[in-house]
């Protein structure tokens, strides 16, 4: 079950399929195009202009070490384990934004990440297109914005935890796609309302649970909407991946054994080939004093072996100058659709045990379900600068998955500390 | 006696030091622009500096963060703390949304700066001289 299939998708390409995959090449290649025109205009530049460079080139970056402990023999989360580690969240990001004229700048980040399971290079590279201040066109690999930090994920300096609450945050959500984004903001009565419309696709990979799974998502579409009423903000947003192509855990090998034997539909609950949609409130509020924020997450697949997930955190937090309290509680709960298990039993003994085979799979669908309590302290030790403890309390589900890498199952109650110090630089 | 004079030339010299104390912990919002009866409200005055959409865009210049003219204007302007204005800006940066304000050194240059730039605006001490060619926009209690 551990080594998935090679994917045969050529094969099961339909014809709607292949317009879909010829369009997305399409946008890929045009996009490709404008940044290399982009990038030969700024190259070619007459050795006059140099003198403007540092207004038209800015650069900048953000670095993040972590440190992490986990009080628990028997299993892992997010990677740490009971040997502190430094290796699991570290990284380094640069940033180059490249302003071709006033309303035109071309920018890019690259990545140097420690974790295995994170691939370190190009984060985004896209052309931005800024008419005035009520329109922003973005065009390239973009972050995906499908939470209120996931664009800024790896910047632990613009949040206030070391790990934001892994209900919502976790990693199985791609990071950045191809495509398109136009925002539009403007002012209305006392609130200031930005409006973001993205369109693009996906085709990379992402680990889930220390195995690599190629993910392709051939049209991925959202909206944000933000309003923002002096300190207080709220932002909802709404996501489709539609066309969704995963090869996960392997369940290809079993889904083509009861396509063989004839259990189309059983075949087909174990496939990766459908849609998702995602839905995101967010709330936050800031003072001088006090600090409050929530954010509740809900993510719907047509699939079997995606679960309906319900993620929710709610932090409060005060200043005391130079330092930051906050603590919070979050909470995940996945839901499975019930399967059909179309397999006739006591017919033949091949068919038992395919249909064992099938209750099998179905049962071990890993669930995350996970409450987890936060305690943390910031120290804004410079401007660009900030050094943060924090201390989680994991309780999960003791028959559930609950985002950690279990070791050894019966030793292993799901609970769990984590005990993790960063220090955050920006610059 | 030396007591007597010392605390005599303390009480006079106490109302003149208050007064002062009062115009430095007050800011004014300078603008370079042609309309010289422009004013802003606090909330459309931070916008301004937070990078929001503004009726009328100006250019916001800052001081550093650890200009106490700037703790100042965070405090009765933004609501909001250093911190929590950095953090901001890395959000909005490294999401590739908005940059921060230009930074200046010292008021001076600040002074200097927009008295140079049609449509660039700047917080600055309210006990400041101010060239006749910039507009107060708002002022601060």
């Amino acid at each position: 079950m551990k080594a998935p299939l090679p994917t045969n998708k050529e094969t099961v390409l339909t014809h709607e399929n292949q317009d879909i995959m010829l369009f997305k090449k399409r946008i890929k290649n045009l996009s490709n195009t404008l940044l290399a025109l982009v990038f030969s205009n700024v190259l070619y530049q007459p050795v006059l202009a140099r003198d403007f460079m540092d207004e038209r080139v800015e650069f900048s970056g953000f670095a993040r070490i972590v440190a992490g402990y986990l009080d628990e023999e028997a299993a892992s989360f997010e990677g740490y384990d009971d040997n502190i580690s430094l290796s699991e969240q570290s990284l380094l990001g640069l940033q180059a934004d490249i302003h071709l004229t006033d309303t035109l700048t071309v920018a890019t980040q690259l990545l140097a990440h420690s974790s295995e399971e994170r691939k370190s290079g190009i984060e985004w590279l896209y052309l931005n297109y800024e008419p005035d201040q009520y329109w922003r066109i973005k065009a390239g690999k973009l972050r995906t914005p499908f939470l209120q930090y996931s664009d800024v994920l790896d910047v632990g300096f613009a949040y206030s935890w070391i790990s934001p609450p892994q209900q919502l945050y976790s990693s199985y959500l791609f990071s950045n796609f191809d495509g398109l984004s136009v925002t539009h903001r403007n002012t209305f009565a006392d609130l200031n309302i930005d409006i973001e419309a993205y369109w693009g696709t996906y085709d990379d990979s992402v680990f889930v649970g220390g195995d690599e799974v190629n993910i392709e998502v051939d049209e991925i579409l959202g909206l944000i909407f933000q309003v923002q009423h002096d300190n207080l903000q709220v932002r909802a947003a709404y996501a489709e991946s539609n066309e969704f192509f995963a090869d996960f855990l392997g369940l290809e090998d079993l889904a083509v054994v009861l396509e063989r034997a004839g259990f189309q539909q059983s075949a087909d609950s174990l496939r990766f080939d459908g849609s998702a949609n995602s839905y995101q409130v967010g709330v936050r509020y800031d003072d001088l004093d006090y600090f409050a924020s929530a954010e509740w997450f809900r993510i719907e697949a047509d699939l079997l072996v995606v679960p309906s997930v319900d993620g929710y955190y709610l932090t409060a937090g005060i200043n005391l100058l130079p330092f930051q309290l906050h603590l919070t509680y979050a909470s995940a709960a996945p839901e499975y659709a019930v399967s059909q298990n179309e397999i006739p039993r006591g017919i033949a003994p091949q068919l038992d045990q395919l249909a064992l085979g099938y209750d099998q799979v179905i049962d071990s669908l890993p669930s995350d379900s996970l409450d987890s309590y936060t305690l943390g302290a910031r120290w804004n030790m410079r401007a660009n600068l900030a050094f943060k403890v924090e201390f989680t309390r994991l309780v999960g589900d003791r028959d559930a998955r609950s985002f950690f890498d279990v070791a050894d199952n019966a030793q292993f109650d799901r609970r769990a500390n984590l005990y993790q110090v960063a220090v955050e630089w920006v610059f | 006696m030396r007591i007597l004079l010392l605390f005599s030339i303390f009480v006079l010299i106490q109302p003149s030091a208050s007064a002062q104390n009062n115009s430095t912990y007050s800011l004014i919002i300078v603008a370079n622009t042609d309309d010289v009866h422009l004013t802003f409200t606090q909330r459309e005055v931070r916008n301004l500096f937070m990078g929001r959409v503004s009726k009328i865009q100006l250019e916001p210049v800052a001081l550093p963060p650890e200009s106490p003219i700037r703790v100042l204007f965070n405090t009765k302007v933004v609501g909001l703390t250093e911190a929590r204005i950095q953090s901001y800006w890395a959000q909005m940066r490294f999401s590739g949304r908005n940059r921060p304000p230009r930074e200046l050194s010292d008021v001076e240059a600040v002074l200097r700066f927009i008295q140079q730039h049609k449509n660039t605006v700047a917080y600055l001490p309210a006990g400041i001289e101010i060239p006749q060619e910039l507009t107060v926009i708002y002022r601060s209690n």
